[in-house]
């Protein structure tokens, strides 16, 4: 419940002050998006187990976007800061595949 | 905990992506809800939801701006190009008035005055010319090419154009028209990418040369060293060129500008 009311609240504040990303942030967006994704994705999948906690979404996904955006801010200094958010790109995609077929499972029984 | 990874990356990479964090930290300390905890969360959903339409609206709104900036540009570049092209035309038509002008008013100065004038606008291309002379046409290699030479290789070059000139003005040529476009003193003959350029202006292939001279110029410019350097270049490269003599050719006038700065020295005369 709290879950969806702070997803439309966060969307509503986007869509009234329809925010203008600094040009410094392109780089971490896409990839704190993708994050964002896992975390929600992890959330539901908790959720529908029943063992939903509040402490563990917090910290996994402010850990995550952390370490994501540290390591793209690296790969930038190292010269390989398009490979490496394609690298962290790939690893939460394939987390919330896994967290999709977790649901998938239990909400299809397949 | 997983007591057994397997050994491949991959294999490994997606075993451990579906490790499920919410277990993991079910199994070591279940903990119940509280207010603080529950209000973070709905925080952290909030975040999320600003993350996913501030994406949205970036992509919405920075790539039609990107697209607005290149259409004003394309714009602004064909707007300009044709005021160029105006003002050219412009400087053609004043200069012939300045002409006509100055020998309205020179007919007045004395003897020998209207004579030294012309011939100084003839010999700096600031007038139109008509007489006998050559037509040098020049162009690119057509398939089939030579063997071993490569599509770049067989184009007319700057430097193939500034020998073809040279050549001319060697075998007597005392007005030269690359395109249409009078080469004077100041005139550069040069490349920018893949064209040559003629004061500044590229030239569309193929080439016609124009000069103006002796009516022998054809048979001078055929027998000189400078043609058979085309010669070398045709056999090698296949680039074309012909010379023909012709009657009632006709020079237009330079558009370039004229000298502005540099002043006549007083009393330094020849």
């Amino acid at each position: 419940m709290i879950a969806l009311i702070g997803l439309i609240v966060g969307i509503v504040l986007g869509v009234i002050f329809s925010p203008d990303v600094p040009t410094w942030m392109d780089a971490y967006l896409p990839v704190a998006v993708i994050a964002g994704l896992d975390a929600v994705s992890g959330a539901l999948r908790s959720m529908l187990d029943g063992n939903f906690s509040d402490r563990v979404f917090v910290v996994s996904f402010v850990g995550n976007v952390a370490v994501a955006s540290a390591l793209v801010w690296l790969g930038d200094q190292l010269g390989v800061g398009a490979q490496m958010s394609t690298g962290v790109v790939v690893v939460l995609a394939m987390r919330i595949f896994a967290n999709a077929a977790a649901i998938r499972r239990k909400v299809f029984k397949a | 905990m997983r007591s057994h990874l397997p050994e491949n990356l991959l294999d490994r990479l997606i075993a451990e992506a579906e490790d499920d964090d919410y277990a993991l930290a079910r199994q070591e300390h279940p903990a119940a809800p509280n207010a603080r905890r529950v209000l973070a969360a709905g925080a952290v959903f909030a975040v999320i939801g600003l993350l996913f339409t501030a994406a949205f609206w970036q992509r919405q709104t920075v790539q039609p701006a990107a697209q607005d900036r290149r259409e004003a540009l394309i714009e602004r570049v064909s707007d300009y190009s044709g005021r160029a092209e105006a003002s050219q035309q412009q400087a053609e038509e004043l200069r012939a008035s300045v002409s006509q002008l100055q020998q309205l008013a020179s007919s007045g100065l004395g003897p020998g005055f209207a004579e030294q004038l012309q011939a100084l606008e003839i010999a700096t291309g600031f007038v139109a010319l008509k007489g006998p002379g050559a037509v040098l046409s020049m162009a690119d290699a057509e398939p089939p090419l030579p063997r071993g030479v490569e599509p770049d290789e067989a184009k007319v070059l700057d430097i193939d154009m500034q020998t073809a000139v040279n050549g001319l003005w060697e075998a007597g040529a005392e007005a030269i028209a690359i395109n249409g476009i009078r080469l004077t003193s100041l005139t550069a003959i040069r490349t920018a990418g893949e064209a040559i350029l003629v004061d500044y202006k590229p030239l569309e292939p193929p080439y016609e040369v124009v000069a103006i001279g002796p009516s022998d110029l054809a048979e001078t410019f055929s027998g000189s060293d400078t043609y058979a350097e085309l010669e070398q270049l045709r056999t090698d490269y296949g680039i074309q060129s012909e010379v023909t003599g012709e009657d009632g050719l006709t020079v237009p006038a330079s558009t370039s500008n004229l000298p502005t700065r540099a002043e006549v020295v007083k009393g330094g005369v020849q």
